[in-house]
């Protein structure tokens, strides 16, 4: 699995925004955080989205998936 | 089994929708086969990488985009041009205010960006946010939604809402913060899961690995 470093700071640059945003709240209904947490990872896959499209390479939504999945399973 | 999230929420939908209508998926590029590991195991059928890049540096040693690849901005104006196409086309009210807005506030080279790309998604993102977080049944109008809020729900929306802020604010760093708030409160209700391979969200994993603070799914719901 690769990512691009472009790619790789932008998921990192919205993995940091969303913490900064969540820091020091009482936790979520689950509900309600599958729905805030679900859509900022589906930032990330936008992200991977627009990076395969500024790389001119295929944009497919499961590698777009597995690419934020590994930059984050990593950056931990 | 893993749960995943709703399509309906899917709010990548809209901008993929343009994208994807008009971008014309540039070049006969497709990623090359390569060995498969760790996540990508998860699934058979996950697409494969590239091999490392050269010029990779210490700092970031797994960015390893082809040689042969590389960014054009050219593309990024193809996807601008063609959502500004689609926009004008429908005369979507939202689609035609946020384009109205960039054009503001932007100087002339916004094209060359996702910027509205970006505003697209997190417009429709959060109106559908709204929408999911208000109790259903309340109205159907979208920009009715965020005043339905109250309490966890009100708090969840703006912790979404803080998230889109900072986030575009670091990505476009050219955009105002006036700008970029009535980007957040723009009600855009085309979103539409017409993307539903994009929904591919494990929410556990999703939970675990952004640190959401959620309370455990047998405890019961806060007032």
């Amino acid at each position: 699995m690769s990512v691009s470093p472009q790619l790789e700071q932008e998921i990192l640059w919205l993995r940091d925004a969303y913490r900064d945003s969540v820091e020091g709240h009482e936790p979520l209904e689950r509900a309600h955080a599958v729905f805030t947490a679900g859509w900022a990872f589906n930032m990330m896959v936008d992200a991977a989205y627009q990076d395969a499209l500024d790389l001119g390479l295929r944009t497919d939504p499961r590698l777009a998936r597995l690419q934020v999945l590994q930059v984050l399973e990593d950056a931990r | 089994m893993k749960a995943r999230i709703d399509a309906s929420w899917w709010a990548l939908a809209l901008a993929l929708g343009f994208l994807a209508f008009a971008a014309s998926r540039p070049g006969p590029a497709t990623l090359p086969p390569s060995a498969q590991s760790g996540l990508a195991s998860r699934r058979q059928d996950a697409p494969t990488h590239a091999p490392p890049h050269p010029t990779a540096t210490p700092a970031m040693p797994r960015a390893d985009a082809s040689p042969s690849r590389h960014r054009n901005p050219s593309r990024a104006q193809e996807a601008s041009d063609n959502a500004i196409r689609a926009i004008r086309k429908s005369r979507d009210p939202a689609g035609l205010r946020l384009l109205e807005l960039l054009e503001s506030s932007l100087p002339p080279g916004w094209e060359h960006t996702f910027v509205l790309h970006d505003a697209l998604v997190v417009s429709g993102a959060l109106t559908d946010l709204a929408r999911l977080f208000a109790v259903s049944g309340l109205s159907e109008h979208p920009s009715r939604h965020r005043r339905a809020l109250a309490g966890e729900a009100l708090r969840a929306q703006e912790m979404a809402d803080d998230f889109a802020r900072r986030w575009l604010a670091r990505k476009h760093p050219l955009l105002s913060a006036s700008a970029i708030e009535e980007i957040l409160r723009l009600p855009n209700h085309e979103v539409l899961p017409a993307f539903d391979d994009f929904n591919l969200v494990e929410i556990d994993d999703v939970l675990r690995l952004l640190g959401t603070p959620a309370q455990d799914a047998d405890a019961p719901a806060r007032p």
